[in-house]
């Protein structure tokens, strides 16, 4: 089972932006112990760079504003290659993600981070059921954004070869036009 | 039409030939490689690096500008970013947007699809060299700019909600006051570097900007603080190395007479509240400042919804200031409007509330700022060294072993006189603080000076009495703790001395008072009996007639008109009495 570590500075701040129902499948999934949020002296081990006790989770997801620049540097340095990372803030007014390798990184903003997409996302995280990373910010359009980036990819002749491995086979079969035909359909049932 | 691109590698690359500049972006790679990236700031960046130099006529944009995700919809934002940023001159150029995508898609996909309803906005979706030149062409014949009327409706269109972080920690009114006050006395280019460069990034400050138009209240005006002699205020604030510190100092550097420093703690780096009270302890008894400008919130918890107002880091400060000094002024500097909070900074002893609010009109809230601080710093300066005196009285009274009562001629009292004696007096020099710190008593200070004798005449009542009257010219005064008579002490070429009671002979109150000095310590005190001097004849000859109260003479008219020789007064008044207390040890 996947693991997922959040590393939250101010826990109240979650139930600000959590409704019930995902107030209760966060519980759950703590109670299970495929999530934890961390503790105070996690919060001190990290701050002072004593990241074993990161080495079991799969994802680790960190309060950005709760580290120092030269911590976040450290903190990519250490997993970017290893472990799929997100920085959430309120800070941040637009939610991005990019892929490296077979880990991705996010950045997202809280709102985003404790909503309900996100955390079912969670959920198929730990359980392994989840198709692609961008499901954490985009629920069910992530397929749609996919496609949306691989016909951009196909015309300008740009596809590369990390890229069209994470792509599911679904999406990666499909030829320009008939793409064009799928993500307009997709569209179009918005 | 020279043409601008702003894409991310997702183009054909006839058709990218086909502009006179093409800028390349993968915010992917960044995304990676900078934990801190922000995405306004990193606009904000690209634009001023592209858009500065050289004019462009139509400045296009992909919907994304990142090669590996599409539903950011990064060239939307940058679309907005160009219509809110003024000093690049292209709130009113073209814009086209080049991707396969229906516009009424794209609205479905993103709220910040509204730009593309709004005037000077164009997609184009077949994408070929042609058709991008012929849509050009069109262009620059129907819209080669937008119109300021165009401007107000895109502007009216647009919604751009707070970052989220806003609604707790960095408030929004915070902040924004920070600017628009900032600019208004004329030190926003003061501000830290990093702070406007934030500011002056991220979107919804440009947009807050765009519609509060900040630029027009520019003008820079020297307030200045009329005060008559050097007043110390201490900044206590999470937020004073963002800028309010700067702010500050500009808008005290046209008043000489104060002295102005921060805090400069470190907020964040404290192990829990205690500690960080502690800190903010230490430096109020290091700076010993007469203003405290306090900010509420200064510790991660106070941040919660949950935390009891009585919590708060900045209610608890209030309670530390007034214990080392009731007479240093707390003014209250908060993004805060919650009501129960203000009742309860007040009620522990803060003496009025700045709320930082952005979108107040500057003009407003610098003139309270003014008004208030001119207020604190006259209170300071007599309620400082009062209170420093009564601490020292009541300290040193409340060391005194105090003896019985001997003689209960007095119906009044039982043989417990000595222990009411006691507390009474502390009560006494207690109200005639509250007294004098009451904004709302009228003749507050004339009210203490009658609490303050009444003081001193609970002491002697205690240790002398008499007996015999007047009329039939028996009376006389006894020490009570020996039953001897005490002495009758005469000012005579400035010197004092003792002479022996006549029998009938009325002792008045200040001589009696001499007399117990005396009694006491074996001595005089020139200082302390000149200022029971003054006292007692401002008591009889102002105080205790009303029709006076407000005359010339009284500390009612001169702390309005003669506020230096109001100080001298009182402190001499206040300080007699409690030299007089504390000489009991």
């Amino acid at each position: 089972m996947r693991k997922i570590f959040i590393l939250e500075d101010r826990v109240q701040r979650k139930n600000q932006y959590l409704n019930d129902s995902t107030k209760g499948l966060m519980a759950k999934l703590e109670k299970s112990c495929s999530l934890h949020f961390s503790n105070q002296e996690e919060n001190e081990k990290v701050k002072r760079g004593e990241f074993n006790i990161l080495n079991d989770y799969s994802l680790l997801a960190f309060h950005r504003s709760a580290l120092t620049p030269k911590l976040l540097d450290e903190i990519v340095k250490e997993f970017s290659r290893n472990k799929d990372i997100v920085f959430f803030s309120g800070g941040i007014s637009q939610s991005v993600f990019s892929k490296n390798g077979d880990f991705s990184m996010a950045h997202i903003n809280s709102k985003e981070f404790y909503s309900q997409s996100a955390v079912l996302f969670f959920e198929k995280y730990c359980k392994g059921l989840f198709e692609h990373f961008s499901e954490m910010v985009y629920g069910s359009k992530w397929k749609l954004n996919l496609m949306l980036v691989y016909r951009y990819k196909l015309i300008s002749n740009n596809v590369d070869r990390i890229f069209e491995e994470t792509l599911p086979d679904s999406i990666k079969s499909l030829n320009f036009e008939e793409l064009t035909k799928e993500i307009h359909k997709e569209l179009t049932m918005l | 039409m020279k043409k601008i691109l702003f894409y991310a590698n997702n183009l054909p690359d006839e058709v990218v030939k086909s502009f006179d500049k093409v800028v390349n972006i993968d915010l992917a790679t960044k995304i990676t490689n900078q934990p801190n990236f922000d995405i306004d700031i990193e606009l904000s960046e690209l634009l001023e690096n592209n858009l500065s130099s050289e004019k462009y006529d139509v400045i296009y944009i992909t919907y994304s500008l990142n090669p590996n995700n599409f539903l950011e919809l990064s060239g939307l934002l940058l679309a907005i970013h160009i219509r809110l940023t003024k000093k690049m001159n292209y709130e009113h150029v073209p814009i086209v947007f080049i991707g396969f995508e229906e516009p009424l898609h794209v609205l479905k996909l993103s709220n910040l699809g509204t730009i593309l309803t709004t005037p000077g906005v164009f997609t184009i979706n077949k994408i070929s060299v042609d058709n991008i030149k012929d849509q050009c062409e069109q262009i620059k014949n129907n819209k080669p700019r937008i119109s300021e009327e165009d401007y107000a409706k895109f502007l009216e269109k647009l919604n751009i909600n707070p970052p989220a972080n806003y609604d707790s920690h960095h408030s929004i009114d915070n902040e924004y006051a920070l600017i628009r006050w900032s600019k208004y006395i004329g030190c926003y280019d003061k501000l830290p570097d990093q702070f406007r460069k934030e500011f002056d990034s991220r979107l919804y400050f440009k947009y807050l900007n765009a519609k509060n138009k900040v630029e027009q209240i520019e003008d820079k005006i020297n307030y200045s603080i009329a005060l008559t002699s050097e007043t110390k205020i201490l900044l206590i604030d999470d937020e004073e190395q963002k800028g309010w510190g700067v702010f500050y100092k500009s808008f005290f550097q046209h008043s000489p007479k104060i002295k102005f420093a921060c805090s400069e703690i470190d907020f964040k780096d404290n192990q829990n509240q205690d500690d960080l009270l502690s800190k903010i302890k230490n430096k109020v008894e290091a700076e010993k400042p007469d203003i405290v400008l306090l900010d509420l919130r200064l510790f991660e918890n106070d941040f919660e919804e949950i935390t009891a107002p009585e919590k708060i880091t900045g209610i608890k400060a209030i309670e530390i200031i007034k214990e080392i000094n009731r007479g240093i002024q707390v003014i209250v500097t908060t993004a805060s409007n919650k009501a129960w909070n203000f009742n309860l900074a007040k009620q522990k002893g803060a003496f009025d509330f700045i709320i930082k609010d952005g979108f107040d009109e500057p003009e407003k809230s610098i003139k309270q700022l003014q008004q208030t601080i001119e207020i604190c710093a006259k209170r300071s300066k007599f309620l400082k060294p009062i209170s420093e005196n009564i601490v020292l009285a009541i300290n040193s009274w409340n060391n005194y072993n105090i003896p019985k009562r001997k003689n209960l001629t007095d119906e009044m009292h039982d043989n417990l006189w000595h222990i009411a004696v006691k507390q009474n007096v502390i009560d006494f020099l207690d109200n005639t603080f509250c007294t004098i710190d009451s904004e709302n008593q009228k003749e507050r200070f004339t009210i203490s000076i009658l609490l303050l004798y009444r003081t001193l005449e609970l002491m002697k009542e205690f240790f002398i009495y008499q007996t015999g009257d007047y009329k039939s010219k028996t009376i006389e005064y006894f020490w009570d703790q020996d039953n001897s008579k005490i002495p009758k002490i005469i000012f005579n070429n400035g010197k004092y001395s003792c002479v022996e009671q006549t029998k009938g002979e009325i002792l008045s109150t200040l001589n009696q008072l001499y007399a117990v000095y005396y009694n006491i310590h074996n001595s005089f005190n020139d200082n302390l009996f000149n200022g029971l001097f003054k006292l007692n004849r401002y008591r009889n000859e102002i105080a205790i007639h009303p029709d006076k109260r407000f005359k010339e003479e009284s500390l009612e008219y001169k702390y309005d008109n003669d506020f230096d020789s109001f100080c001298n007064d009182l402190t001499t008044y206040f300080k007699a009495v409690c030299d007089f207390v504390s000489s009991f040890k």
